[in-house]
């Protein structure tokens, strides 16, 4: 139904030249050993010169069927066509046309860029005498010139995808396909490879742009939306906005110190499907396109005292939760069950002075900074600033080479077991035991805090039915959806009820849905009165925060409110910026400062 | 108390790691049966099935008798004979034997003359070892036709041979205890090598770091483990051997148990300070490798330890396989006493303590 | 042509930069050679026998004296029997001597007389070597009584042993060849295996795939890779050999060359079978440890003898590539070119080859999953 509609639509855009580029009919591949269909009778067309966007949440199907278009996998039924080539007969001319880049691109970690470029360069045929022009554009485009005898293992995450863009691109292939470019890449970073791509298109490149950034997804010409290995919107993102046109709300005007109570408050009304904070307010998606009527009592007429609900332009975002059936919403039952600490404003958290010297290079140079109960404090910057390293001070997992770092007053130095007991740490990486089960994982670590007896077993329980863990506790992590992984990892960091909770990258490529529900219990816990320190690359997501650092080459160079930010980023000529803008503004800014300071 | 109940849940953890995979559960007792096998059957310096060549240019009664003699010997099974010096020549540069034996044309003669009659043996120098061994049986072979021949009224010597512990020599009784030493060297240095290093690769360690466990603590939990499963394959050699292969056991059982707890205890301890250095998985590897190989070549296993060097034979002290092959050995064959097996174990006890110690330090030290 | 070229730059920048592959490509090699060169000794050496001597005649003293001078024991005569049965127990002593009181009487009166030799069972190789010497010299003592009662100046019969090819009988200089072979099997098979599964687990091998490379040239850079690599390493190891060990070399480098590349390629096979099965890091060390180091070491005639392995034991050997180029080695370095062992050998180590290559191609498919 869908597709005969998207073509319909798309025919025009497509106007008589343009031949597909790629056709998927009724697609179908199942894994051994799993119940459901990884695609699930998948169709979908892909035309040349322009982005086309993959989404869909965590195990949709995405990279499957990436994988199939270029010949790694064999369908088990339909088919696939790729500028007419079938993948599965024809892999070697398939594979001469196409620059695929998985996941985690397989660079060569220890070789430097440009062997990494003469070894594709070498494979895709490349003749030494065209090689210098080829390299000087390639390199131009992505600004990696000044980087060409580093190794690959030590360039920053943004600019290990641009290099390994520059590989995929050394074949001139004629179809892209990419497979979560932007994952753990900063902003600044991706909206350079955004622009890349998007060239790329223009020059007529057929281009597949799996992602996870539905602000990426919206600016494509089409996409295409995988849930559970089906097709369940194909077409200009602007089409599927369409049908949620009118309700959209944004309430302006609430002071920053409660908006995150009030959206809490919104989110356990029926009526209210989706709601965020967002550029200095709130976001909602109603069920129905009137405005909510708000009764006396009811959380809307909390919003209503705070600030004004005006119509807002519908995001695809706003589409996609739609689609998939709303955003988490009601109680945090995490929240519910914490207990309540002191919610005195007293501060928990403290930098002093932080420094930490590698050699000659200084990750960190003196980071100070304060967390009270009950604040979220985020730490932005672009990959590589130092944002981990302060992190692993702070967990007491890196020793500082100057300065202190205190958990509630305690020395993580001079008693670091004790002040480790009062944190819970969320890692970048999902870190548990892979090999064990959910429920063994979370024996363990409430052993590990000390946990013991009927206390244990008690907070095991409910971490289970808090993160509705209960159908995947016999099996072993590396098997558990990306979504319940983050679950389970988060369940492990509180489950002892920590005063001060660290998450570094908590969502990174979490499907919007699940980063929804994490920032729901983020904030109610907030709310009891722990103290949290955070890092994202979602800009959005900085919005929930009650202050913002954002650090750049070892320094902290901003910090203040989200709205200061922003404000910051509005003095320089700007309209009303998000808070992406403000972080693209600000690094840009330190950035020619340097340069200025080097000539 | 609270530390005791941490550790179990570490040592709960690290069993679960490893027995929820099967192929985690197949490594506990394949490879040290594999091992087990391999060793028992082939670590033998017996020389077996030797191939030899006779080479009778003597037309006497003397030289057909020797010929005989070796015929009727059990140890050479293949025995054929060369029609000249190039017939044996080429056989044993191409190794078809071992050896020729050559009997010259006047050796007859000289023994009626009594005027020194000689055989001669030619041996392939490649197999030195084999050759001095089979050197042994034909001179048995020809001393006693010599001394048969001789003074009719010398009755010579009778030797009364007993060979203690062991008194049929068989080999297999000697490398088992042994290799009670050996594959508990193996697995619990497999283990504890790897145990941190998995950690690390995989991004646990951090999140175990983060918890307020103590170095100690996690270095403990992981020491357990590690000697368990030692002390599991231990006595899985020791039960396999002693019932499957027969070989006698004479020692107290609570001196074997204690002496393999020192061992795995002293073993682990080389095992979590490489582990605490590695920062990959396959510098585990490559740093239990180049461990274990030296540990065993060199505990007077394969060959004598006092062939070694002197030097190099005090530096072996630090070697756990050292003393382990001693006190295993001991305990099973000789019933050793308890001051002979605390002369060679309270080494274990230095030996585990001072690299768990070390491994402690080196575990802080790489943290910051 | 190119690719693969381009491959195998990118190999050896990789292991010039991977201080593992370094490490099992050289200081491995060393270390083994130290092992074989200094620790694993199987010479003939000085045994520790106590000595109990009941009487003290002529004939008892003329016994002693010739044990003593023996050079292949260390004697220690002692009255007190308590302290001689302990050093047994202690590992003092490897065996014991008793020279009955009757000695005197039974050897001159034509009587039979009884010595004792008393081994330490538990060692059993030296118990052998005890055994075996102190029946020989006691025979030799003997007849040279005899002998010199008959004015007679030589032995009745004397046998004349020649080593052929190693006539001082050093086990280095055996050892030490062999362990060539370990060497070459580290390589092949440990290092290739993990490599390879490394570009599996890091995910370069998916982006292999999905350009034109295709996976038989992909295989063949590895192959040519540590083919050279192996070949590199094992030259290395000859020099130290040759050099610092003074090992005698009487064959040519070019058989050695030849043997060793048929051989190299057996290894690899093997450990591009193993990284195939496995695509995990850990798994194929240990694979390759329990299938290529351990049969190299043990059933290959390199330190144990193949022909003394119980049938079913040897017929595994003969799936060892090594049993075939270790007598080839030893022959290389002690006696010199021997042709029809080395094409018997090469025959058997490309059969061994071969099986392994029909079985990857088997396993191996251009697919991720």
């Amino acid at each position: 139904m869908t597709t005969e509609a998207t073509s319909e639509s798309l025919k025009p855009a497509a106007a008589g030249s343009l031949e597909p580029a790629i056709t998927i009919s009724n697609l179908i591949k199942n894994f051994q050993g799993q119940s459901r269909c990884a695609l699930n009778n998948a169709t979908a067309t892909v035309y040349p010169g322009r982005t086309t966007g993959l989404v869909g949440p965590d195990g949709a199907g995405k990279s499957t069927l990436l994988r199939l278009l270029c010949g790694l996998l064999d369908p088990d039924g339909g088919q696939v066509r790729v500028l007419g080539f079938d993948p599965m007969r024809q892999a070697p001319r398939v594979h001469a046309i196409c620059g695929y880049m998985p996941q985690k691109f397989g660079l060569y970690e220890d070789l430097t860029v440009i062997e990494n470029l003469n070894l594709y360069s070498d494979i895709r045929g490349l003749e030494r005498s065209q090689r210098d022009e080829r390299f000087k554009v390639l390199l131009r485009f992505t600004d990696l010139g000044a980087f060409t005898k580093r190794l690959a293992g030590r360039l920053s995450g943004g600019m290990k995808q641009k290099l390994g863009l520059a590989c995929v691109l050394i074949g001139s292939p004629k179809v892209l396909l990419l497979d979560e470019p932007s994952v753990g890449v900063d902003p600044v970073s991706r909206r350079e490879l955004w622009s890349m791509v998007q060239s790329l298109a223009q020059g007529g490149l057929a281009v597949v742009w799996a992602t996870s950034y539905l602000d990426e997804a919206q600016k494509c010409e089409a996409v295409i939306l995988l849930d559970q290995g089906r097709v369940l919107f194909e077409g200009p993102p602007g089409e599927l906005v369409a049908r949620i046109d009118g309700r959209s709300w944004f309430i302006g005007s609430i002071a920053a110190s409660e908006r995150r109570r009030t959206l809490l408050e919104l989110l356990r009304s029926e009526q209210v499907v989706d709601g965020l904070i967002t550029a200095g307010g709130i976001r909602v998606m109603t069920a129905g396109p009137q405005r909510p009527s708000a009764g006396p009592g009811t959380a809307l007429t909390v919003a209503d005292d705070y600030g004004k609900w005006a119509p807002s332009a519908p995001t695809f975002e706003d589409a996609f939760i739609d689609l998939l059936g709303g955003g988490a919403r009601g109680e945090s039952a995490l929240g519910a069950h914490f207990q309540d600490k002191l919610s005195d404003q007293s501060v928990v958290v403290e930098a002093k002075a932080l420094t930490k010297k590698f050699g000659d290079f200084t990750a960190v140079s003196s980071s100070s900074f304060q967390i009270s109960r009950g604040e979220i404090f985020g730490l932005l910057g672009p990959n590589g600033a130092g944002k981990s390293t302060i992190f692993k001070m702070m967990c007491g997992l890196l020793t500082p080479t100057s300065g202190l770092a205190l958990i509630a007053g305690i020395d993580l130095r001079k008693a670091p077991a004790r002040a480790r007991g009062r944190l819970g740490y969320m890692a970048q990486k999902f870190s548990l035991y892979e090999s064990l089960s959910a429920a063994e994982n979370l024996e363990f670590f409430s052993g590990a805090y000390g946990l013991s007896g009927r206390v244990r077993k008690e907070r095991v329980g409910l971490m289970i039915e808090i993160f509705d863990l209960k159908h995947y506790l016999g099996s072993t992590a590396r098997t558990l959806p990306l979504g319940f992984k983050q679950r389970l990892a988060l369940a492990c960091a509180v489950m002892h009820e920590p005063d001060v909770l660290f998450l570094d990258e908590p969502t990174s490529g979490v499907d919007p849905v699940t980063r929804r529900e994490f920032w729901l219990h983020i904030n109610s816990l907030a709310h009891k009165g722990v103290a949290v320190m955070v890092t994202t690359h979602f800009m959005e997501e900085a919005e929930y925060c009650d202050r913002v650092t954002l650090v750049y080459q070892g320094l902290g160079i901003a910090s203040g409110t989200p709205d200061d930010l922003k404000n910051l980023a509005t003095e320089s000529g700007l309209g009303a910026p998000t808070m992406e803008d403000a972080f693209v503004f600000l690094i840009e800014k330190n950035r020619a400062q340097d340069r200025e300071g080097s000539r | 108390m609270v530390t005791a109940a941490k550790i179990g849940t570490l040592i709960v953890k690290e069993f679960l790691t490893i027995f929820r995979d099967p192929w985690g559960r197949r490594m506990l007792v394949v490879p040290p049966m594999i091992q087990l096998l391999l060793f028992a059957f082939a670590a033998t310096l017996e020389v077996k099935n030797v191939s030899l060549m006779i080479l009778n240019d003597d037309f006497g009664r003397h030289g057909h008798e020797i010929a005989h003699r070796l015929e009727a010997s059990q140890q050479f099974t293949d025995i054929s004979y060369a029609g000249s010096a190039k017939d044996f020549t080429k056989a044993i540069e191409e190794q078809r034997i071992l050896l020729a034996v050559r009997i010259p044309v006047d050796f007859s003669k000289k023994i009626h003359a009594r005027s020194g009659a000689a055989v001669q043996i030619i041996f392939d120098g490649r197999k030195s070892n084999a050759a001095q061994v089979v050197e042994g049986y034909i001179l048995e072979v020809v001393n006693q036709y010599a001394l048969e021949l001789g003074d009719p009224m010398v009755k010579g010597f009778e030797i009364a041979e007993h060979h203690w512990f062991n008194p049929n020599l068989e080999y297999h009784w000697s490398t088992i205890p042994s290799l009670v030493a050996i594959i508990t060297l193996i697995m619990t240095m497999s283990f504890s090598a790897l145990s941190l290093a998995r950690e690390k690769e995989m991004g646990t360690f951090e999140q175990l770091l983060v918890t307020p466990l103590i170095p100690g603590e996690i270095l403990t939990g992981k020491l357990v483990p590690a000697m368990l499963i030692g002390i599991f394959d231990a006595h899985l050699i020791y039960g396999v051997g002693h019932l499957f292969f027969k070989v006698p056991f004479r020692g107290s059982y609570l001196l074997l148990l204690a002496s393999i707890i020192l061992f795995s205890f002293s073993v682990v301890g080389f095992g979590l300070m490489i582990s605490s250095i590695a920062k990959t998985q396959q510098q585990a590897i490559l740093g239990a490798f180049v461990f274990m190989v030296p540990a065993i070549a060199l505990s007077g296993f394969a060959s004598p330890f006092e062939n070694m060097p002197a030097w190099l034979q005090k530096v072996m002290w630090l070697n756990p396989m050292k003393h382990g092959v001693i006190i295993f050995k001991g305990l099973f064959l000789k019933d050793l006493p308890l001051p002979v097996v605390l002369a060679n174990a309270w080494p274990l006890a230095v030996i585990g303590g001072v690299t768990f110690l070390l491994s402690g330090w080196m575990f802080r030290r790489n943290i910051g | 042509m190119r690719i693969i070229r381009a491959l195998i730059k990118k190999e050896f920048i990789q292991i010039v930069r991977d201080p593992s592959a370094l490490m099992i490509a050289f200081f491995l090699p060393i270390l083994l050679l130290f092992i074989f060169g200094y620790g694993v000794n199987l010479d003939v050496s000085v045994s520790k026998l106590g000595l109990a001597a009941e009487g003290s005649g002529p004939e008892t003293l003329s016994l002693i004296s010739s044990l003593t001078r023996s050079e292949y024991f260390d004697v220690t005569v002692s009255k007190h029997s308590d302290y001689l049965t302990q050093g047994l127990l202690t590992g003092r002593f490897r065996g014991l001597m008793v020279l009955p009181e009757e000695l005197e009487g039974d050897l001159l009166g034509g009587r039979t007389a009884t010595i004792q030799i008393v081994t330490d069972g538990s060692e059993t190789n030296s118990a052998l070597f005890v055994r075996n010497h102190s029946v020989g010299l006691l025979r030799v003592w003997l007849e040279d009584k005899l002998m010199a009662g008959k004015h007679s100046a030589s032995p009745l019969i004397s046998v004349q042993s020649r080593f052929w090819y190693n006539p001082e009988l050093k086990s280095r200089n055996y050892l030490i060849p062999g362990s060539l072979a370990i060497v070459m099997t580290l390589i092949g098979v440990m290092l290739t295996s993990m490599v390879i599964s490394r570009e599996w687990e890091r995910g370069t091998m998916e982006a292999l795939m999905a350009s034109p490379v295709s996976i038989n040239q992909i295989i063949l850079s590895k192959l040519c890779t540590y083919y050279l690599l192996s070949l590199v390493s094992v030259f290395f190891s000859w020099s130290v050999a040759v050099l610092w060990y003074e090992v005698p070399f009487r064959g040519s480098l070019g058989a050695l060359l030849a043997v060793g590349s048929i051989f190299v390629l057996g290894a690899l096979g093997q450990g591009l079978l193993i990284s195939t099965l496995t695509k995990n890091q850990f798994l194929s060390a240990q694979w390759a440890m329990v299938t290529g180091f351990l049969p190299s070491f043990m059933l290959s005639g390199f330190v144990f003898e193949v022909n003394s392995l119980p049938p079913a034991v040897k017929a595994v050997s003969y799936a060892v590539g090594a049993r075939y180029f270790v007598p080839c080695l030893q022959t290389l370095f002690l006696t010199g070119n021997v042709w029809p062992l080395f094409a018997r050998s090469a025959a058997c180590m490309a059969v061994v080859a071969l099986v392994f290559f029909v079985l990857t191609s088997k396993k191996i498919v251009k697919k991720v999953f």
